[in-house]
């Protein structure tokens, strides 16, 4: 067989005629097919409701359908991932629940405050001093050793401008000064943004660190203690302020030496720190 | 060792924190930090009379928007107030914002600083000067660390 073309002659030409005939339904079906495919916006007529109804199927059924095979890749992913994701939520659910429990304990403590103050009446003190002889300790006992607030640090900042006059700590801490800038932009911060009615701000919570700050005209206390403090434990540092006071005259002036700023840290030292140190060596000893 | 406060202000984006960064820790960071509210740190610095402990405030905002708690310029001796020499518009409310600092501070020494300098040519310094209301002190760049150590140590001499 060649590929050269057949003479037209009448057979073929006839031929031709009849497969014009017979095949015009076909040609044009395939004519019509072939410009919907070319036509973008034929196809797009035709397909797309294709499209969307499977989209709307798998909006409606894509738990059912693949919600199996998601879940086994989540839980392979996870499960391959076990120690990374211990190792971030670990500190975090750590600091919660340290923050919780801190929290609580403070609660606690007023309460028993509360209740020790109401024990100091005469029949009450024959009951507590039944405990002693039975040798029960009190309840104050037993929380004071779980659980001493220790007063890591004391500054003592001049009002507005944040400059440090004293301070002392029971560590040694860089940069004292930078950091009573911060503690007085934060406060001025606080008192210009959030609180109303001339009211100061009064502490500052940190993780299971809070700082108490006890105002006056001149200049303020930051006391950063670890663990809770209740509220006659903060009274109490607060008379140990007003006797400092009374023998600081020198915080009234805005131009104090360096001399004075060493000797102001002296008295903090000697006044606030050291106790705190005997506390804690005491702590440490009753918990051993 | 006496100690002082010196707050750095300015418009937004002009690089004070770039300055307090590259006075404090001789750095500079090329990420654009928009300060909230303040940041405190301290420095001693050396000078003719003695040595003097900086405790310099960096302060976000518009001044005399009143964006900022006035509080935090109680207490200033001394004020770095820092205009972009790229960006002309903020040499514009240098006048105002002086009239309002003399008022709150009134005794308090100001230096004006036009930082970075490192993105303008000799030629377009010569033109910016024109367009400054105010004469500025210092030309610094916190990029390079020109002239900072320098500002901040003649401003500790002013206020000592």
């Amino acid at each position: 067989m060649t590929n050269e073309k057949m003479p037209f002659t009448d057979d073929n030409r006839d031929l031709e005629q009849l497969k014009e005939i017979l095949l015009r339904e076909e040609r044009e079906a395939l004519s019509s097919l072939h410009k919907t495919i070319v036509d973008r916006s034929l196809l797009e007529s035709h397909v797309n409701p294709i499209v969307e109804d499977h989209i709307t199927f798998l909006k409606e059924n894509f738990p059912i359908e693949y919600a199996r095979v998601i879940n086994a890749m989540i839980e392979q992913k996870i499960k391959n991932s076990k120690q990374e994701i211990i190792d971030t939520i670990s500190p975090m659910l750590g600091q919660m629940i340290q923050k919780f429990i801190s929290y609580q304990f403070q609660i606690i403590k007023d309460s028993i405050n509360e209740q020790l103050q109401f024990l100091s009446s005469p029949s009450s003190m024959i009951k507590i001093f039944r405990n002693k002889i039975f040798g029960i300790s009190t309840v104050d006992e037993i929380m004071s050793s779980v659980d001493v607030p220790i007063l890591e640090e004391i500054f003592v900042i001049q009002r507005h401008s944040g400059l440090l006059l004293g301070s002392a700590a029971l560590h040694k801490t860089l940069k004292r000064d930078a950091v009573a800038g911060m503690f007085t932009a934060i406060r001025e911060f606080a008192e210009d943004a959030l609180i109303r009615d001339k009211q100061e701000l009064d502490q500052i919570q940190y993780g299971t660190y809070r700082i108490l700050l006890y105002n006056f005209t001149y200049c303020y206390f930051a006391l950063a203690f670890k663990g809770s403090i209740s509220i006659q434990e903060s009274n109490a540092h607060f008379d140990k302020i007003i006797d400092f006071l009374q023998n600081a005259n020198m915080l009234h002036r805005t131009n104090i030496t360096s001399k004075e700023q060493e000797d102001l840290s002296e008295q903090l030292e000697l006044l606030f720190i050291a106790p705190e140190r005997i506390k804690r060596q005491a702590v440490s000893y009753k918990q051993s | 060792m006496r100690s002082k406060k010196i707050i750095l202000t300015g418009s937004f984006g002009v690089g004070k924190t770039s300055l307090f960064n590259q006075f404090i820790y001789q750095e500079f960071s090329d990420k654009y930090l928009t300060t909230i509210g303040a940041k405190v740190n301290s420095k001693t610095v050396v000078t003719e009379k003695g040595d003097v402990a900086l405790l310099v405030w960096d302060i976000a905002g518009e001044i005399t928007q009143h964006k900022v708690p006035e509080a935090y310029f109680l207490g200033t001796s001394g004020i770095v107030y820092v205009v972009d020499l790229t960006r002309p518009h903020t040499f514009t409310a240098v006048n105002s914002d002086m009239a309002f600092l003399k008022k709150i501070l009134p005794d308090t020494a100001i230096v004006i600083v036009g930082n970075k300098k490192d993105l303008v040519s000799d030629e377009q310094l010569v033109e910016l000067a024109q367009k400054m209301p105010i004469v500025w002190d210092y030309i610094t760049s916190a990029k390079t660390g020109e002239n900072v150590e320098k500002m901040f140590t003649h401003l500790a001499l002013r206020i000592f």
